[in-house]
C-alpha cells in the first residue's frame, strides 16, 4: 500500500471549521499537541520493545488525525496501530515501523503548516 | 443537524483523545444536547458516582486508564447506572470488536471518525426506542 504523507481532506477541514466555529483554532492547537505527544509514545515504545505502548500511541493519532482532516498523519497512523497489534499476537520486530517514522514526523510538520493555515 | 432535543436531555461523553472529545461535545452542543465531558474511564465512573444521571453515555472503548469494555461492565453492574443507553465509539470496523461491545450491553456503536449526522441518528434512534418502551 502507497502512503499519500501530505493527503489532506479538505473538504473535512471546512466541516470542522463550520461545526467548532471560534473553537477552531483551540481544537487546532490541542490536536497538533496531543499528535506530538502520541508520536513522542510511539517512538518510546518503539525503543522499549513496548508495542501495546506503540499501539496506544497510534490509534488515538489515527482518530485525531482522521477526524481533523489530516488524512496522510491518519493513515500511516493506521497502519502502524495494525503492525503493533500484529507483533503483539504474533511475533516479530518494530523495523517495518520504525522506517515509517520519518514520514510520519514529515507528515505533521507538513499538517502543522497546512492547519496553521486555516486560523 | 438532525432534529432540536430540549438541552434538559443530558449526554456524557467519554474520550480520552481532547480532538475526538470536543468534536463531539460540539456536534451535540449545536443540537442543544446537554453535554458532560469526561477525559478517561475512571474520571467517567467518578461523575456517574457524585449523582450525576445522563440521558445517554458515549463512551470510547479504547483509553488508556481503562478501557470502554470495563467502564460499560461497571455502568451495567450498577443498579442506579444500568439501564442508561451507551453508545460505544469505536476506531476498530472489525465485527468481532463490534459484537463485543453489544454482547458487553452497549446499545449502539458508531467507528470512528463518525459523521455528525450519523451520531445524532443513533442517539435520537435510542431515545424513540426508551420513549416506546415506556
Amino acid at each position: 500500500m502507497t502512503l499519500d504523507i501530505h493527503e489532506i481532506d479538505d473538504g473535512i477541514i471546512q466541516d470542522m471549521q463550520e461545526l467548532m466555529e471560534d473553537n477552531w483554532p483551540a481544537m487546532v492547537e490541542s490536536y497538533l499537541a496531543n499528535a506530538s505527544k502520541y508520536i513522542q509514545a510511539i517512538k518510546e515504545g518503539l525503543a522499549e520493545d513496548d508495542f501495546q505502548k506503540v499501539s496506544s500511541g497510534a490509534h488515538p493519532l489515527k482518530s485525531s488525525s482522521l477526524s481533523v482532516g489530516v488524512s496522510g498523519i491518519g493513515k500511516i497512523a493506521e497502519s502502524i496501530e495494525v503492525s503493533a497489534r500484529n507483533i503483539i499476537e504474533q511475533g516479530g520486530d518494530g523495523n517495518s515501523i520504525n522506517e515509517l517514522i520519518p514520514s510520519l514526523e514529515e507528515a505533521l510538520s507538513y499538517a502543522d503548516a497546512k492547519l496553521q493555515e486555516t486560523i | 443537524m438532525t432534529g432540536k432535543p430540549n438541552n434538559l436531555i443530558k449526554v456524557l461523553i467519554v474520550d480520552d483523545d481532547a480532538t475526538v472529545l470536543m468534536k463531539t461535545a460540539a456536534v451535540l452542543e449545536k443540537a442543544n444536547y446537554g453535554v458532560t465531558k469526561a477525559s478517561g474511564g475512571k474520571e467517567a465512573l467518578k461523575i456517574l458516582n457524585n449523582n450525576y444521571m445522563p440521558n445517554a453515555i458515549i463512551l470510547d472503548r479504547q483509553m488508556p486508564d481503562m478501557s470502554g469494555d470495563h467502564v460499560l461492565m461497571q455502568i451495567r453492574d450498577n443498579e442506579r447506572t444500568k439501564s442508561i443507553p451507551v453508545i460505544m465509539l469505536t476506531g476498530d470496523k472489525n465485527v468481532s470488536d463490534v459484537s463485543t461491545c453489544l454482547e458487553l450491553g452497549a446499545n449502539d456503536y458508531i467507528v470512528k471518525p463518525f459523521e455528525p449526522e450519523n451520531l445524532l441518528l443513533r442517539l435520537g434512534k435510542i431515545f424513540r426506542r426508551g420513549q416506546k418502551e415506556k
